[in-house]
């Protein structure tokens, strides 16, 4: 498994919690988490705030640009795509991403 | 550099994927056209591309035999007017779960477990029922799943007949095992507990996966199995942790919290499905309970589960061993 230092994982939240207070409630953000950065399917040991986006919203607003920093306080941001949905048989009951 | 996305580039690259498919997608190497990021020495760039993903991919004195032997199945990149990605990689279908489901686990289960099917009797859908817990205070037996399985309304009353099999797999007031008690959606957690009554027996147990040994804390790199009512048991590998999930509940905002994010543990394999909601994932070695599911993506295949420790304590239970 991935070991970070107690250190590390307090900075890069208060990096994540910083991120999330400026984009969580975007609509093409689906998620803000701390993880690693995948490359070809296979999991690297590189960690990052990862900001993963519904691609569907930005298809449906094409004028709009997102531009995310490149790091929060020294730690890594990271894009990738997410368009999650509740799965319960229904898609959730009268709920969706939002 | 920035991270940027621009759709006006988005739109280009779906139109080169469709001029891609039209010249490919019959082309016996081509398993998918997509649109993604470049791929380069391992690493993710931030380059956009027309991906074509093909069964096979020789390089170098390989592919030149290959051009010479197979000229009609050679991929043109420079027809295609935006930049291309070929990604050696084959998708193969999977109709149940990871092929595995050996149990039909839309009956009436008696004794209940983890892992079969659950839902309200208001809603006609079906989610997985996680496993049986306790009241942390009075010792009361409870199922616990989802709030969007169990409750999945703001109008939901408590004492609302919870049935297994839920009301998708035929489920019926005949078949009550539970009346819905509390949730944790005040705290940020989709999940919720029912009062057992008495009318089967219970184990602690995941079906296909065996006893639940006890929660712990989920880690980066923990390779995770659960027990789902609609892919059964998969496996998958922790890769993200501290995830915020804003989501609309009809109309209500909620920012779920202590989101682990799960990837397929080997490529391309299926981690989840709808009708999983409510299933518990376990650390694959010790089958302690780190995550409870509740959301999945099938592009590229994740599935999104909370901190079973900030569920438990959410809810006020805690795991009966």
């Amino acid at each position: 498994m991935t070991t970070q230092d107690a250190g590390f994982w307090d900075k890069a939240r208060r990096a994540r919690d910083k991120l999330a207070a400026q984009f969580v409630d975007h609509p093409a953000v689906s998620l803000i988490d701390i993880g690693t950065v995948h490359a070809e399917g296979q999991r690297t040991d590189r960690l990052a705030i990862r900001i993963h986006l519904r691609d569907t919203w930005l298809l449906a607003h094409p004028q709009h640009t997102l531009n995310f920093p490149d790091q929060v306080d020294g730690i890594l941001v990271a894009v990738l795509g997410g368009n999650y949905r509740l799965e319960d048989d229904g898609g959730g009951a009268g709920t969706t991403g939002a | 550099m920035m991270c940027a996305l621009k759709p006006s580039e988005i739109r280009s690259a779906r139109a080169a994927r469709d001029l891609a498919s039209a010249l490919y997608l019959r082309n016996p190497r081509v398993t998918l056209v997509d649109v993604g990021l470049r791929i380069t020495e391992g690493e993710l760039t931030d380059e956009l591309a027309v991906r074509l993903h093909v069964s096979q991919k020789p390089v170098s004195f390989e592919f030149e035999s290959f051009q010479d032997r197979h000229p009609g199945l050679v991929i043109e990149k420079e027809r295609i007017p935006f930049p291309v990605d070929i990604v050696e990689s084959t998708y193969p279908l999977q109709w149940n779960g990871n092929g595995q489901q050996t149990v039909n686990r839309s009956g009436i289960f008696d004794p209940l477990r983890g892992g079969i099917s659950v839902s309200n009797e208001w809603f006609y859908n079906y989610g997985t029922l996680g496993g049986v817990v306790k009241d942390a205070d009075t010792g009361d037996e409870m199922v616990l799943s989802n709030w969007h399985v169990l409750v999945g309304s703001a109008y939901a009353p408590k004492g609302l007949r919870i049935v297994q099999p839920g009301c998708g797999d035929g489920g019926r007031p005949a078949n009550t095992i539970a009346f819905l008690e509390r949730d944790g959606m005040n705290q940020g957690i989709d999940a919720a507990v029912a009062r057992l009554n008495s009318a089967r027996a219970w184990v602690n147990d995941e079906l296909e996966i065996g006893d639940v040994a006890d929660v712990a804390e989920p880690a980066i790199g923990m390779h995770v199995i659960k027990s789902g009512r609609a892919s059964a048991v998969t496996e998958g590998v922790i890769d993200g942790l501290y995830g915020e999930y804003p989501i609309d509940y009809g109309g209500l905002s909620r920012k779920i919290k202590h989101v682990c994010h799960i990837v397929p543990a080997t490529n391309k394999r299926e981690v989840s499905r709808g009708g999983d909601s409510g299933s518990w994932w376990l650390d694959r070695d010790t089958h302690q309970a780190v995550a409870l599911h509740f959301a999945g993506a099938n592009d590229p295949e994740s599935a999104l589960a909370m901190d079973m420790r900030h569920v438990f304590e959410a809810l006020g239970v805690t795991l009966i061993l």
